[in-house]
């Protein structure tokens, strides 16, 4: 860099790089010892000020935060085409850091990850066997109606009430760890149940009755009808419920601020069900209430990666729909 | 497909009961013995029956004899349903439903509180007025009764039973190439015998249908009409059905329901020249149903 920058100091030119930069060159020579004393070239990322310079996103003249010498060293460096605006992939393959340009999303998907896992361990099953029973097997009555009407109200509770009944029955009461994917799931799963029950419900009540009649007719068990015949058949329609449940799932964002799903993760290694974790929208709202500049498009960033993530999910579930769409 | 559709009309041309539309007399075939010889298999006697509040069955008593058909005529919403479905307990899925009375199979009173209504329609079979083949294979179709049911061990027992009960539906022939395709892609008709081997591949003793033509052409009835005659030869059939020509070529004796009662059985030819009660002359005569 001296040598393609002769007059410059090397002051100046530090300023300009990430304050990371000299860890990134030691790690770089552990890596390849080799390297000492011959001439490589070294991709640096550049501080976020200088991200913006380059993206040209604030003005070059009068601008404070640069010295003259800076931008002279900044000019010279893009004029010999030095300073490049590559796809920065630490977004994905980095965990968050202080300083935004080595700040990525690592901790967060494995934290979301975690999280919906959990969910949908304790919600497909659970809501499954309440939608069965309640479809097929429950006497009509009053409490089976009470419970019914609670369903369907349970569906539209703003997210925010069931952060804070988990807030206080598992972590308060049932003393679980703060901020673990764990409870973060528990709490998801309140949530998608109802949605995944009333799916179900539909699901069932959408197979034909002839079916039903049919392997009864052959002296099927009502057990029997129900595994072998309308939930084969209902299964498309629960599936799409389901993904759709977890979809809302994976952009909830409040309960999880309750319960603290928001932790400082720096490194994917020690996570845990039950030690502390991030997810992609809590992520998203720590770095869009981060000060620094560069936060601005990490939080962009991030933003665009769940809406990603939700947009396969749902067409996940489009495509389960349309394939096996009415085969009776 | 087509020209096999086209040999059963020429086959069904044989047949004079079809081009009789109107008064249908039924021949008595030779060697057919009054079918109150043969051995009684079922036996309802003073059948209610609610749906709620609602009284659908009063006091119905009727015998069902062995290797014979016996048909269920009378106007829409009389019962006759209702009445198919107590034989195999099918109304007990139905919420609300009061029985009362004493239906027997061979003696044994089927509503008895030891009676497994799951067995019990192993060995009654029925038959539904609209095909309903499950939306699996062919074979799996025939196949799911005796596997239930445990009636056979090896792949080649399935693959046996599964030939016998198409071959004694008329369907083998069609069907034997394409085992694997899903039963929901037949003709109405051939998925109506399909559901027929689907009931006979667990060796009942009473087939219950229920207007088991009323979604069929001609032809697929008629195909479904004879392959009754020969089913008959082992086993108690009942049928719903709508048309009283069919009750008329297809029964050895008819019940007329009328407003939930049943309000004349006797022999199908009786039932159709010489009915004792003036609603049942009326309903046969068309003059109202
Ligand atoms: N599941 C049911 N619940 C209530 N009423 C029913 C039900 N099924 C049939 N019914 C009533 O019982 C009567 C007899 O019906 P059904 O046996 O189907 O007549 P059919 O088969 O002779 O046309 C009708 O009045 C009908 O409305
Ligand atoms: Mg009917």
């Amino acid at each position: 860099m001296q040598a393609y920058l002769p007059d410059v100091f090397d002051t100046a030119l530090f300023g300009l790089l990430a304050d990371d930069a000299p860890e990134a060159i030691a790690q770089r020579v552990a890596a390849d010892p080799g390297i000492i004393g011959k001439t490589v070239s070294v991709l640096f990322p550049v501080s976020p000020p200088v991200a913006e310079l380059a993206k040209g996103k604030t003005p070059k003249v009068l601008n404070s935060r640069f010295t003259p010498e800076q931008i002279k060293v900044f000019d010279a460096m893009e004029d010999k085409g030095l300073l490049r605006t590559p796809f920065n992939w630490e977004l994905f393959f980095n965990a968050d850091s202080r300083f935004p340009e080595r700040a990525g999303l690592a901790g967060a998907i494995t934290g979301s990850f975690y999280a919906l896992m959990v969910c949908f361990l304790l919600s497909f099953p659970i809501g499954i066997a309440a939608a069965v029973y309640l479809e097929e097997f429950a006497p009509k009555n009053r409490f089976t109606d009470l419970i019914e009407v609670n369903i369907n109200n349970l569906a539209a509770v703003p997210s925010v009430v069931f952060g804070l009944l988990g807030l206080a029955v598992f972590l308060g009461y049932f003393g679980l760890p703060r901020s673990a994917p764990l409870v973060g799931g528990m709490v998801l799963s309140l949530m998608t149940l109802p949605t995944i029950i009333i799916a179900t419900r539909a699901a069932l009540k959408a197979v034909p009755p002839s079916i039903r009649e049919a392997a009864l007719g052959v002296g099927a068990s009502k057990h029997q009808v129900m595994m072998h015949h309308v939930l084969p058949l209902a299964l498309p329609g629960i599936l799409t419920g389901t993904i759709i449940g977890m979809a809302q799932a994976l952009g909830e964002t409040a309960p999880l601020l309750l319960i603290g799903m928001n932790a400082f993760i720096p490194s994917v290694e020690n996570m845990g069900l039950l030690e502390p974790a991030t997810s992609l929208p809590t992520q998203i709202f720590s770095w869009a209430d981060s000060p620094e500049r560069g936060f601005v498009s990490r939080t962009s960033a991030a933003i665009l990666v769940l809406l990603g993530f939700l947009v396969v999910m749902n067409l996940i579930a489009i495509t389960l729909r349309q394939m096996f769409q009415r085969k009776w | 497909m087509v020209e096999r559709d086209y040999a059963m009309e020429a086959k069904v041309e044989e047949r004079p009961a079809i081009r009789v539309e109107a008064p249908a007399v039924p021949k008595k075939k030779e060697g057919d013995l009054p079918v109150e010889q043969n051995e009684l298999k079922m036996k309802a006697s003073d059948v209610n029956l609610w749906y709620g509040e609602k009284q659908a069955l009063f006091d119905v008593n009727l015998e069902m004899f062995d290797q014979s058909v016996t048909a269920l005529i009378g106007p829409s919403g009389c019962g006759k349903s209702t009445f198919l479905r107590c034989l195999d307990r099918m109304n007990d899925v139905i919420d609300g439903v009061r029985i009362t009375g004493d239906i027997r199979l061979d003696g044994e009173d089927i509503y008895a509180p030891r009676v497994d209504p799951v067995q019990l329609r192993a060995r009654v079979g029925m038959v539904f007025q609209k095909p309903n083949p499950f939306p699996k294979s062919i074979f799996e179709n025939v196949a799911y009764g005796p596997r239930i049911h445990g009636l056979c061990r090896s792949k080649a027992e399935f693959e046996e039973i599964v030939e016998r009960s198409l071959t004694r539906a008329g369907l083998w022939e069609e069907v034997k190439d394409r085992l694997q395709e899903p039963g929901t892609g037949l003709s109405g008709g051939q998925q109506q015998r399909l559901c027929i081997a689907r009931a006979i591949s667990v060796n009942p003793e009473v087939l219950l249908m229920d207007e088991p033509c009323s979604a069929l052409d001609p032809i697929a009835t008629a195909k479904i009409e004879t392959l009754m005659d020969d089913l008959k030869k082992n086993l108690c059939i009942v049928i719903v059905t709508h048309s009283m020509q069919q009750a008329a070529r297809v029964s050895q004796r008819t019940a007329f329901f009328h407003l939930g009662k049943l309000v004349e059985v006797d022999d199908t030819t009786t039932i159709f020249t010489n009915p004792t009660d003036q609603r049942t002359q009326d309903y046969v005569t068309g003059r109202f149903g």
